[in-house]
This record gives structure tokens, sequence and C-alpha cells, in this order.
């Protein structure tokens, strides 16, 4: 593949994203058949979560293989507050990011003092804990799982219950927004302490970074839009049960999907989403029960693809060209820089 | 000589202990550092220096004693909180960020005083400026593709993007060619004269003796000289602590 057309033309690369925008924006108008527009929603979501994974791991470095917790703890509290308390779905959907958010840090304190693959494992134990909670917890239901009311069709309580348009909306102006963020924390102190951080603690300390802090604002980040992305993903279900939000499964697909498009980029996780998600999805179209594990089985072809010929992510094709041309005209690499090893003055 | 008199004492350590297992590597220390002096610290290997470093940044906690930065007591605070304040220090052996571009590390080290991106990148390119050594024109460069002596100016230029009032360099010039050290004794006298504190960890006792307006000595923990590079060269516990007469 070569997008070496477009790679030194900032205005074309602005013109195609819009262009693709738009067309996201058209597509439930041209393209009407629901197991299609439920693919995107699903590509939405998962979208958000590598995203939101990439914010943690991709950035501030702490890789975490736990992260469905935060999208089940999410689904899970909206689903609650909406079954048995009456709260609003949208309200439920805030409540129960700031509930996965105090519950981040609540995590993050401890196992923040591990680094690299003790901290990945802790953050696995911690979710595996969760759902074994939850499977064996009689006020949500344990294994069986919550069924959540049905509505008529409104926005405000977030139920769509004929066509698929509603939440293809919803999930996309979650992801937009989502994307809008993650560019904001890249421009700012956030983005920078975040990939300080990332390198080298000890230097990081040492020009005045709170490294503990800062890794719980991560996680923050991080736990707040995996659980949006829960509630949506349970009033478009209106079905939860453990073992769909907590598995392990969620959680390695959210990595992979991350690790797939390019880990510390805005476009990676949406990129790994468009490609892992259609194929889990029509692997379980297609084979059904039957071909359970079609679906790991290609993305571990594809992993490995990408790892041997792109290791910094599919992203990388379409920026890998234009990084290289500035590596190659770099001043003062083939020789000294002006003024190099001159006296200074004093 | 007149850079130490009447002079405002800006970092205090007082009866300062760190053991490690029953091993004193720093014992009962007292130190005083006048407010814009380049104060040398030497000793054999071994005395404690890069310990007693870490004391005062903050990296160790320590067992017995205080520390005073302008008079505040800082005694056992973090890295991030001394550095806060305006202390910052280099290590011994190159902490090296990698995958990051010049100018993003010393715009991490703005940061420390501003929200500002501008802002955190206009001081980033005046500190590239200052500190020289080709680094303002290598600042799109990552960290891993540079020279050890750029490595370590690059460790200088993001301390003091931070915009310190007491820095802290260990061994700054270790590994370094004739060349390169005059260069790098030169920034350091230019960062002592923009009104920068240092305390200077280094081995190679020429460069201390001809930059340090005080040495201080420590022999396996101990402060056994504290005077300026004249008398300390001749002082009869220092030789026998370098020779082992």
């Amino acid at each position: 593949m070569h997008f070496s057309n477009f790679q030194n033309n900032k205005t074309m690369k602005k013109f195609i994203l819009f262009l693709i925008v738009i067309l996201i924006i058209i597509f439930p108008t041209i393209i009407t058949q629901p197991y299609i527009l439920h693919i995107m929603i699903m590509v939405f979501i998962y979208a958000i979560l590598g995203g939101a994974w990439n914010i943690l791991s991709g950035y501030a470095g702490q890789v975490s293989l736990g992260n469905a917790m935060f999208f089940g703890l999410g689904a899970y509290a909206s689903s609650v507050l909406w079954l048995f308390y009456n709260i609003n779905p949208w309200i439920g959907m805030i409540i129960g990011g700031l509930f996965a958010v105090a519950f981040g840090i609540f995590l993050g304190m401890p196992v923040f003092r591990l680094r690299r693959q003790y901290l990945a494992i802790a953050t696995i134990a911690a979710s595996q804990i969760i759902m074994t909670i939850f499977l064996n917890w009689e006020y949500v239901k344990g294994a069986s799982g919550l069924a959540l009311p049905l509505m008529p069709n409104s926005l405000k309580h977030m139920t769509f219950l004929y066509g698929k348009n509603g939440f293809y909306f919803i999930s996309l102006a979650i992801l937009i927004f989502f994307t809008f963020v993650v560019f904001v924390i890249t421009k700012t102190k956030l983005g920078y302490y975040f990939r300080t951080i990332k390198e080298e603690e000890d230097s990081a300390r040492s020009i005045g970074i709170n490294t503990t802090q800062y890794k719980l604002v991560a996680i923050s980040i991080t736990a707040f839009f995996s659980a949006i992305a829960g509630t949506v993903y349970a009033q478009y279900f209106l079905y939860i049960d453990p073992n769909m939000v907590f598995s392990l499964r969620v959680s390695f697909l959210i990595v992979l999907i991350s690790a797939f498009g390019g880990t510390a980029t805005i476009f990676g996780p949406i990129l790994g989403a468009c490609v892992l998600i259609p194929i889990n999805e029509m692997a379980r179209m297609f084979f059904g029960g039957a071909g359970r594990g079609i679906d790991l089985f290609s993305f571990g072809i594809l992993i490995l693809v990408v790892a041997i010929y792109r290791p910094a992510g599919l992203v990388s094709l379409f920026y890998g060209k234009e990084k290289l041309a500035i590596r190659e005209n770099l001043p003062g690499k083939d020789g000294k820089v002006d003024g190099e090893n001159e006296n200074i003055e004093s | 000589m007149e850079r130490l008199m009447a002079k405002m004492k800006i970092l205090k350590v007082s009866k300062l202990t760190k053991k490690f297992a029953g091993l004193v590597a720093n014992n009962s220390i007292d130190l005083e550092v006048e407010k814009g002096i380049i104060l040398g610290l030497i000793g054999p290997n071994g005395a404690g220096k890069t310990t007693l470093f870490n004391c005062i940044s903050g990296v160790y906690s320590i067992d017995k004693g205080n520390i005073f930065f302008e008079d505040r007591d800082i005694t056992n605070s973090s890295p991030d909180q001394v550095c806060k304040l305006g202390m910052t220090r280099t290590f011994q052996v190159v902490k090296s960020v990698e995958n990051m571009s010049v100018l993003d590390y010393v715009m991490s080290g703005a940061f420390c005083r501003t929200w500002n991106t501008a802002k955190a990148k206009k001081i980033a390119l005046d500190i590239l400026n200052f500190v020289g050594f080709g680094l303002y024109e290598r600042r799109d460069y990552l960290a891993k593709e540079l020279t050890l002596l750029n490595k370590k100016a690059l460790q200088i230029a993001s301390t003091l993007a931070t915009k310190p009032k007491i820095l802290l360099l260990d061994e700054a010039m270790a590994g370094l060619t004739k060349n390169e050290q005059q260069n790098a004794i030169k920034l350091i006298i230019k960062i002592r004269d923009s009104g920068i504190t240092l305390i200077v960890v280094e081995h190679v006792m020429e460069i201390i003796m001809t930059i340090a307006d005080r040495v201080v000595v420590l022999n396996s923990g101990i402060k056994i000289a504290d005077d300026t590079p004249e008398k300390v060269s001749k002082d009869p516990q220092v030789i026998r602590a370098y020779l082992g007469a």
C-alpha cells in the first residue's frame, strides 16, 4: 500500500479526514442493513475502549491487561441505577464513569508501585477478582445477568429498539469527542508528562513530575471513557452478564486493537478497531458456536504480520514515510552542527 | 573568595546520616551552600558522594539529620517536590529517555513551571540555545540518536528548564574527552553566572580545582575537608585519602 502521494500535503490529509468523517456520518442513510450497522457500532465502542487503554498504556506506558473491569463497571453501574433506582442512563453514564475513576484511583495507588509485567499481572488479577464478585453477587443477579427494561424509543432514555441509527450516532459522537480529548491531551502538559513517565521514571521525577499522581490521572481518564463505552454497550444490548463485559477476552481484545493499530497514536486504536472488530463480528455471524476461536486465530496471524512488518502498528503505514523524511533531513546528521565544539562565550 | 562572604545560605544539611544495612554511607555530614557559588564535592570511590546527592535530592530517605532549602525543611521530600521548590539534579549514569525528541524532553522540564504549551516551548528553545553543544540544531532528534556528550547536555538542559535555584551535577563530565570537558566547564560557569547555585561531583581533580569556589571532601562517608580549592589541595588528610599514604 502506498499513501506517499498525500504524505507531505497537510491540507490534502485534512481534506481526506474531513471526507471520511462526512462519509461516516451519512453512512446509515446509504447502507441500511442492520448487520453492517451493528458492526459499525461495535467498531465505535471498541475504538473508544482501545483509545482509552492507549492513554494509560500507550502514552503513559503503564500496561494494563484488565481494562475490561472499567468497561464492565460502567455497564453495571448505569444498568443497576436504571433498573433499581430509576436513574436516567445518561446520568448513570456519568455516575458510572466517576465510579470507575474512583475505582481506578483506588486500584492505582497500590498497583502503580509495580512496574512492567508485574503491573500487567496485577491488573489481570484485579479484573478477575471483579468478575468473580459480579458472578456471585446476588444483588446484580450473578451469572444470569441483568436485563434492562424495554422502554419506548427515545433519546432521553438512551433506548432505540427499532433500527440501529440511534446507537450508531451516540457511539460515533462519543468517539469523536473522545478523539478530540486525546488530541488535546497529546498537545498539552499531560501528554508530555505521560510520555516522559513512559520513558524513564527517575528522570521524570527529577524534572518535577510527580509520577504517581500523573499515573493516577492517566488511569482516571482511561477508566472514565471505558466506563462510558460500557454504558452505551449495556443500553445497546439491553442485557449484560459478567462474562460479556468483564472477561479476559474483552481485556485482551482492547489491547490487541490498540497494539495492532499503533500504540501512543491518536488514530491507531480507531484503525485497529476498524480491522479487528469486523473480523470478530463476522466470525461470530458466519461460524456461530461452531467457529469459536476462529476470530482469535485470525487476530494471532494479523498481529504476527504487523509485528514483523510494521512494529509501530498499522497506523505507521500512513505516517511512516513522512517521519522518515524528517529523520533524513536532520541538521548535523552526517557532520558537525554550526558552532559545535567552538568556544562557548562565558 | 568574595563570593563566600555575606551570602545567603541556600542549602543547609545538618548531621545527615544514611545507612545501607549496616554500612554507613553518609555519617553525620554537615554542609552549607551559599547562594551563587559552585561547590565541588570530591572524594575517592565509595566515599558517599552520590549517596549524599540522592539524599539531598530526595531519591533516598535519610536515617538521621535535616536538610533545609532556603530555610524550609525538605527532609525526606520526594524528588518532584524538591524540584518544584527549585532544586534539581542530574544522574551519574545517563538515565536516558529514548524515544522522545530533544525538544519534547526539555519541554517536559519546562512544564514544571507552566501549563502553557507555547510558553513551555519558548522556555525550552531558550534553554537549548543557552546550553549549546548543537542541541538547538538537533532539537528534533530522538534522545537515543544523540552522542554521550549530547545526552549529558540534554540532561542538563531538561533540568535547567525547570528553572532551578540550585543544580546538582553528578559527574557530568565523566567519559568526555579533554576538549569536551573544556566546553562543559564553560557551560557550568555560564550556568553559575546566570545566578544558579551548583553542587558539582567530579572525579577529575583539575576540573574541580579550576571551577569550584569551595570544595568539600568526603572519605568513607565522613566529611574530612571543607575549604577553598587551594587549601583543600594542601590538606594532609585529603592527600592521605587520595594517595592512601
